[in-house]
């Protein structure tokens, strides 16, 4: 089948080319989104509204009207259906007249009695042109436009429906009230999607063609010439394979040779920042919050140095690092050492959080998800193990290569996870249900994986760096684009904001371009690329104060808006079992008394007090019984699990 | 004891029966007669008569049953009223005091005895409570509102600060003053005036009313009819401008003319006064350009222009029109007699010959109307000699004509009035000196009029006469002129020599001669300042300037090349482009296919791998096809072959890893499992109630009783997924975040999770759903008395809020002028008070 293929393909190409021209598309992402920022928008997309025209046809028969109410029901969605009929039926009413008003001269030629008709009706239309020329006209589409179902089911974190009936009377206007709230949030970030203005770009192939054939050149040839810029070499040939991290906006670009060579670069204007040689070999290099900041494994210990290259810490706490992830929401470095160690550190206030043991002897495959902050570990049994910080056994252990597992990545969503192993596979899982999507056969395992922001999948082998687009909605057929380096690729990144894929290898850094990569619209107060240093003191403060602490890093996003339903369970049951205390009838008459001491209210008085003595004996006597069974519990906890011959053992009460 | 009497039988009804009775009784005690005694028996009689028929008619057993037969009447009619008991009072003039008694009795109503006081007081309390129920639902709506309002901002009353619209304020306006009364009244009756609910005033829609469809339609009609016609005239004139024909244009010209001078022929008829006035105005527009010869070329901007006319045929024209206008100033208004005679064209020739002949009477006879010649001949007196010297034999009145020759002979403009002018003198002269003229006209336009030149079979000798004769005029012109312009500005001429030039360029347009002229002038001016050498070098020059000038044709020839050239070039460049991009979509695309074709060979053949029907892995991988390979060998075979040693490779490696690693999963999560498994307790007790040994088990039946079973708990949620190991305790620390209890008003987990998992920070909200979403429930203004909500106020404001914005301000300033003033009071009390004590 291949074979066919390939040639067919062949004998494609071997022709002249009668259009004699390749397109390639090529949009920049983030490059004149100057000045744009807004908020918490991430994906954008486009959709055409749809309008029914509000004269519904006078020939059609009323069944076929109510077919028409549905019809606008279903496109404008957002109008209830109550109010489109009504709607339709002025509407309907007003073409009626006007229908009349087309023909007056056949009036003359109808019989009396119809002419009769015409003429209320007449005086009817009347009244309604009357209505019609007054000044105040009524908008025939009162209200705001009608937003499209489709953005508000996107920007909807939360069904409404439930919060329309309360237990209690008084707490029906609240939850209306909150209701309402989120609903109109919802109406709102859906109004203002259209200030999402920008579309990634992407290369376009013409039929009979592939954009995997596609050369750098051939893109940067194709693109404008900041674009063209990004796409360059860095020639490191003396400090070995080197390892890269972009940071969180895509501005900065930090290099750390094996032999010790680090250096943090605004790789857009080319600009060093600083340089060194730490004279010790590194393993991996992180940028944290800020670009002022970064962290290096180094041999023994990882260190942190500010962009002017001096050393700020020496975190003695996370030793032997092969591995950093940094979780700016969190501001923990996570670091997995080589001999088994899986540590927390609060860059905060630079405590350790927890040092885990994995139980594993080196933790050289590492990623985080970005949505939940949970690590993943690849491991040489083929297993690929998930890790929060408050839990000292894996969350989950996911059996994914036959092999050793060479690398991991998590996509942006945080849904979707690509692995690849030593037995030359390369498997996309849903973590939602922990199931395999696709697996793939590639030429060797993949050293590395990326995901980018709009989910292109980058893929190293040996010297090649294959991309994929959009990996995990649909099966791969072929590469989106390929490119071969004359050395070994040790580090591979997208950068945010940037269509742009950085490769770290031995003999330096190649920054590629890859069209459509980056997500186009940032969000300024998320990442700004283009942040100034008082925004970034800002940003840093803001950072701090929305500062996530350790305990919230689960598995499931959404677990603090849950409801303890164990717990509430067993409370309840617990509450279920205490024993009431039912007020006992006490029939009591006091006794009559001489000297006025039998007034109504010294009686009352005196059978009040009857009946509290008669409670409090009740209660006491029922918290002795608990004190009881208290004790005893303790005592059983103190002795320890039912022992056999426990049987025998007398009460002492 | 007669007032107790009616009285009870006022209250008790049971006593009804026996009034009557007891009543008549007393009256026949008053006045004892017979025959009421007898009617009274009658009566009585008739009573038990009744009572008989009554006892008959019953059947129930009743508690009123007298030994006399009287029983309740049970209908009302029938009930006895005291207005009847005491009719025969009022017949009777006797018993007045009674008569009084029974009056008071009727008037005076009694009441009723007080009811107990507790009893009373609850009536009293029930009825209190019922009426304040009822104030105080009022505020029930008021109250809900409130609470439900997703923000309350204290005080509750607040001045209403919004600006009034226009609308408003137009409502509220009173016509005051009696101007203001005056314009309002005239307003409100007029028809023209807007309504607020209507979109067109009476009048407009009665106009509309009025106009009907046919009407509508005619009109309509008449303006597309009017338009279209507009539109041609309107093309119509803009192709004639275009037109270029000079000939074309003096017609016109001409055309115009005739015209005015016919309004002036009517205006003198009708309106003599401003026609004079016109031709005083002619006059004296004329004395003026001729004073200051603004358009003969005196001028800066003529200068200027006649330096550019020779390159720009803009300046040319309009150098041109300014001659034209000259000639237009200083041309003579004859009387109109004289006019008419000069430039009709179309007149009857008949008429002309008339008025002609009328005018040579006239010249004969009064010298006054031989002015206008003589006055030609002060004006130029050069120039018509010499145009004597050319017609010799002609007469006076040919003389009259040609007077107008050497300024008109280059422009096109009175050219037709020439030619008028020959034909009148065809009529009159011989044919002689119609040729002569003729072609002096002719020498303007050779063009088209060639032709008709030839028509009137011209020979060409006297042209070329005329020719010489006109160049010799001309010059005399160069000779005279420049005395006149003496006083000018002089001027650097760049170019010398070029007098001659309007010998050379005779065919060429008479505006060049012209300039010539003008150029020349100065240029004499010049000369004479210069030596003769420079003379003779002119004379040389003239050559030169010659030469010059054919290098300029040359240079504009060249230049027409050039564009051409440029054009072409251009053209060539277009298409050298189009061949570059075509190149440059070439090249690289064949070198892409020679690569492709390199690589396509390069490309390996990988074949799928067969897959490995393994429990845990359902999915059988997939193999990516690229053009691309990492490590490949160029040959397809070689590659084949390697792939497939690779393959075995792979798959021994895989079925000896596999093995080991999915077993050791399986295992440890089994381990898990079990882990994690409550584990049921053992208390059996070996030997205990049976035989014990080393090799006796204890019977089933006891370890089924001492074993405390587990409770099955829930399967593992990693239960069906094979290759997932998912950790199942609780993690704590978040459970330490989590709501453990459901707040009351929620039915279900599910509607407090719905209501809380809408975040509320501005990260995830827009700006102002953020700002709804925090807002507080009760807003407080600081410094401002919050006072309990005021009854009559609420409700006054809710009125108001129906009607319209109401000022609530208005009463404020006065109560706090109120109380200040009482303030104020107080003081001075105090004071008094104080003064007081001290005295």
């Amino acid at each position: 089948m291949d074979k066919s293929k390939s040639k067919k393909s062949k004998t494609f190409k071997s022709k002249p080319k009668a259009s004699g021209k390749k397109s390639v598309q090529y949009e920049t992402s983030a490059e004149d989104k100057f000045g744009s920022s807004h908020k918490g928008r991430r994906h954008r997309f486009s959709i055409s509204h749809k309008y029914v025209n509000p004269f519904p046809d006078n020939n059609k028969t009323s069944t076929d009207k109510d077919q028409m109410v549905q019809e606008f029901t279903i496109n404008v969605g957002q109008l209830s259906e109550s109010k489109v009929k009504h709607h339709v039926n002025n509407w309907s009413k007003r073409k009626k007249w006007l229908h009349s008003d087309d023909k007056p001269g056949k009036i003359g030629s109808k019989t009396k009695n119809t002419r009769k008709q015409n003429s209320t009706e007449w005086r009817k239309d009347k009244k309604n042109k009357e209505y019609q020329i007054s000044r105040k006209l009524e908008d025939p589409f009162p209200g705001d436009a009608p937003v499209d179902p489709k953005k508000l089911e996107k920007y909807r974190r939360t069904d409404t429906d439930e919060l329309t009936e309360a237990r209690m009377l008084s707490g029906k206007p609240e939850m209306r009230l909150t209701k309402a709230k989120t609903d109109y949030a919802v109406e709102l970030s859906a109004r203002s999607d259209f200030l999402l203005p920008d579309n990634s770009g992407g290369i376009e192939a013409d039929e009979g063609e592939d954009t995997a054939d596609l050369k750098q050149y051939d893109i940067i040839n194709a693109v404008d010439i900041t674009s063209a810029s990004k796409s360059f070499d860095l020639k490191l040939p003396l400090f070995g394979p080197y390892h890269m991290n972009y940071s969180r906006n895509g501005r900065y670009l930090l290099l750390g040779g094996a032999k010790g060579h680090v250096a943090a670069i605004d790789w857009q204007t080319k600009k060093l920042m600083c340089e060194m040689n730490v004279m010790e070999r590194t393993h991996d290099v992180k940028w944290l919050h800020i670009e002022t900041m970064f962290a290096v494994a180094q041999k023994e210990w990882t260190y942190i140095y500010d962009n002017q290259g001096i050393e700020l810490h020496c975190l003695k706490a996370l030793n032997k690092p092969l591995q950093l992830e940094f979780l700016p929401y969190h501001f923990l470095l996570a670091t997995g050492s080589s001999e088994g160690f899986l540590s927390y550190l609060d860059v905060s206030v630079g405590k350790l959080v927890t040092s885990t043991r994995t139980g594993y002897n080196r933790l050289d495959v590492m990623c985080q998800n970005p949505s939940n902050a949970v690590i993943h570990f690849g491991h040489a049994g083929g297993t690929v193990t998930l890790w929060s910080p408050n839990v000292k056994k894996p969350l989950a252990k996911l059996l994914c290569h036959h092999m050793g597992v060479t690398s991991v990545a998590v996509d942006n969503s945080g849904n979707y996870m690509a692995t690849s192993g030593m037995d030359r596979q390369l498997m996309l899982w849903d973590l939602r249900n922990y199931k395999c999507l696709h697996k793939y056969r590639i030429q060797s395992g993949a050293g590395h994986l990326s995901f980018s922001q709009s989910g292109h999948l980058a893929a190293s082998m040996g010297s090649v760096v294959q991309v994929y687009s959009d990996a995990y909605r649909q099966k791969i057929k072929s590469p989106y684009l390929i490119h071969r380096l004359d050395s070994c690729i040790s580090g591979l990144q997208y950068c945010n904001y940037e269509d742009v894929l950085g490769v770290g290898h031995s003999n330096g850094f190649s920054s590629l371009l890859i069209p459509g990569a980056g997500e186009a619209n940032f969000d300024g107060f998320e990442a700004n690329p283009y942040q100034t240093k008082k925004q970034r003191r800002q940003a840093e403060v803001k950072m701090l104060l929305e500062k996530v602490q350790p305990e919230m890093i689960t598995l499931d996003n959404t677990a603090l808006s849950k409801v303890d339903t164990v717990t509430m369970g067993r409370d309840i049951e617990e509450r279920n079992k205490l024993r009431y205390l039912e007020e006992k009838k006490i029939s009591y008459t006091p006794k009559y008394r001489m000297k006025g001491k039998s007034s109504g209210l010294k009686r009352e008085n005196r059978k009040q007090g009857v009946k509290n003595r008669v409670i409090k004996d009740d209660i006491k006597e029922i918290l002795k019984e608990k004190r009881r069974e208290k004790r005893e519990k303790t005592l059983q906890n103190q002795r320890g699990p039912k022992h056999v011959l426990d049987r025998f053992k007398r009460n002492k009460e | 004891m007669e007032s107790l009497l009616v009285t009870t039988v006022e209250e008790d009804d049971d006593d009804d029966e026996i009034q009557p009775n007891l009543m008549d009784d007393e009256s026949s005690d008053e006045d004892v007669d017979d025959e009421h005694h007898a009617s009274l028996l009658s009566s009585i009689t008739s009573l038990t008569d009744q009572k008989n028929k009554n006892t008959q008619q019953r059947t129930v057993a009743s508690a009123d049953v007298s030994e006399y037969g009287f029983s309740k009447l049970y209908e009302k009619d029938s009930q006895v009223n005291l207005s009847e008991l005491v009719s025969s009072l009022n017949s009777s003039t006797s018993a007045g005091k009674l008569k009084k008694n029974i009056k008071t009795i009727e008037q005076e109503k009694v009441a009723d005895v007080p009811l107990v006081k507790p009893q009373q007081e609850r009536l009293t309390r029930s009825i209190a409570y019922q009426a304040k129920t009822e104030e105080i639902s009022k505020w029930q709506p008021l109250v809900r509102k409130n609470r439900k309002a997703e923000q309350l901002t204290f005080p509750l009353q607040q001045p209403n600060l919004s600006l009034r619209t226009s609308d408003e304020m137009t409502k509220r306006f009173q016509a005051r003053t009696p101007l203001e009364r005056e314009i309002a009244m005239l307003l409100h009756g007029s028809d023209y005036v807007e309504k607020q609910t209507k979109m067109l005033t009476p009048a407009e829609e009665r106009a509309l009313k009025a106009m009907s469809l046919e009407e509508a339609k005619e009109r309509r009609a008449e303006l597309n009819k009017y338009r279209a016609l507009m539109t041609y005239s309107e093309a119509k004139f803009r192709r004639q401008k275009k037109i270029k024909s000079k000939r074309f244009h003096k017609i016109l010209r001409k055309e115009k003319l005739k015209k005015e001078e016919k309004e002036l022929d009517v205006l003198q008829k009708t309106d003599p006064e401003s026609y004079l006035e016109k031709i005083e105005y002619a006059d004296r527009a004329r004395v003026e350009e001729r004073m200051s010869l603004k358009h003969r070329g005196g001028s800066k901007f003529a200068r200027k222009k006649m330096m550019y006319a020779r390159y720009d045929p803009l300046a040319r024209q309009a150098v041109q029109d300014m001659i034209e206008k000259n000639k237009e100033l200083t041309k003579k208004h004859y009387e109109s007699s004289e006019d008419d005679s000069d430039g009709d064209v179309s007149m009857d020739e008949d008429a002309e010959f008339r008025m002609l002949s009328a005018a040579l009477d006239t010249k004969g006879d009064n010298p006054w109307m031989k002015a206008p010649t003589k006055s030609s001949d002060f004006v130029r007196p050069k120039k018509i000699t010499q145009v004597k010297k050319n017609t010799e034999a002609s007469d006076s009145e040919e003389e009259e004509v040609l007077t107008f020759h050497p300024d008109n002979m280059n422009t096109d403009k009175n050219l037709l009035e020439l030619e008028a002018q020959r034909q009148k003198k065809l009529k009159l002269k011989n044919k002689t000196q119609k040729v002569e003229v003729f072609d002096m006209s002719n020498i303007d336009s050779p063009g088209k009029e060639q032709q008709d030149l030839d028509e009137d079979k011209v020979d060409g000798d006297e042209n070329d006469e005329l020719e010489k004769k006109l160049s010799e005029s001309l010059k005399k012109e160069e000779l005279v002129t420049p005395g006149k312009k003496s006083r000018k500005k002089k001027k650097k001429t760049p170019k010398i020599g070029e007098d001659k030039m309007a010998d050379v360029d005779e065919d060429k347009k008479d505006v060049e001669d012209l300039f010539d002229i003008l150029e020349n002038v100065e240029k004499h001016q010049a000369k004479k300042k210069k030596t003769k050498k420079e003379i003779k070098l002119k004379e040389n020059s003239k050559s030169s300037v010659e030469s010059k000038k054919e290098e300029n044709c040359e240079l504009e020839v060249n230049d027409d090349e050039e564009l051409c050239h440029s054009m072409t070039r251009k053209r060539t460049m277009e298409e050298y482009e189009s061949n570059w991009v075509e190149e440059e979509d070439i090249t690289p695309a064949k070198v892409k296919k020679q690569e492709n074709s390199e690589e396509s060979s390069q490309a390996p053949n990988i074949k799928m791998v067969s897959i490995d029907p393994k429990k845990l892995f359902t999915i059988g991988p997939e193999v990516i096809k690229s053009t691309d390979g990492a490590e490949i060998v160029t040959n397809e075979d070689g590659d084949n072959m390697l792939d497939v040693e690779e393959e075995q490779r792979m798959t021994i490696a895989q079925a000896f890893a596999d093995d080991d690693v999915i077993e050791e999963f399986k295992l440890e999560k089994r381990e898990i499992a079990d882990q994690d498994k409550p584990k049921d307790i053992d208390l059996v007790l070996p030997g205990w109630g049976e035989w014990g040994g080393a090799d006796i088990e204890p019977s089933r039946r006891k370890k089924k009783r001492f074993t405390i079973r587990q409770k099955n708990r829930a399967k593992r949620k990693d239960s069906k997924m094979a290759n997932v190991i998912l950790h199942e305790k609780k993690d704590e620390a978040v459970a330490q975040h989590q709501v453990k209890q459901l707040p009351r008003q929620f039915l279900n987990t599910k509607q407090f999770e719905q209501s809380i998992s809408q975040p509320i920070g501005n990260t995830w909200n827009p700006e102002k759903a953020f700002h709804r979403m925090i807002q507080p429930k009760v807003v407080t203004q600081l410094g401002s008395i919050i006072k309990p909500m005021d009854k009559e106020e609420m409700f006054k404001k809710q009125k108001l809020d129906k009607t319209a914005g109401g000022d609530f301000n208005k009463n404020e300033p006065k109560k706090n002028q109120d109380k200040s003033e009482s303030r104020k009071d107080i003081k001075n009390i105090k004071k008094k008070v104080i003064n007081r004590k001290r005295k």
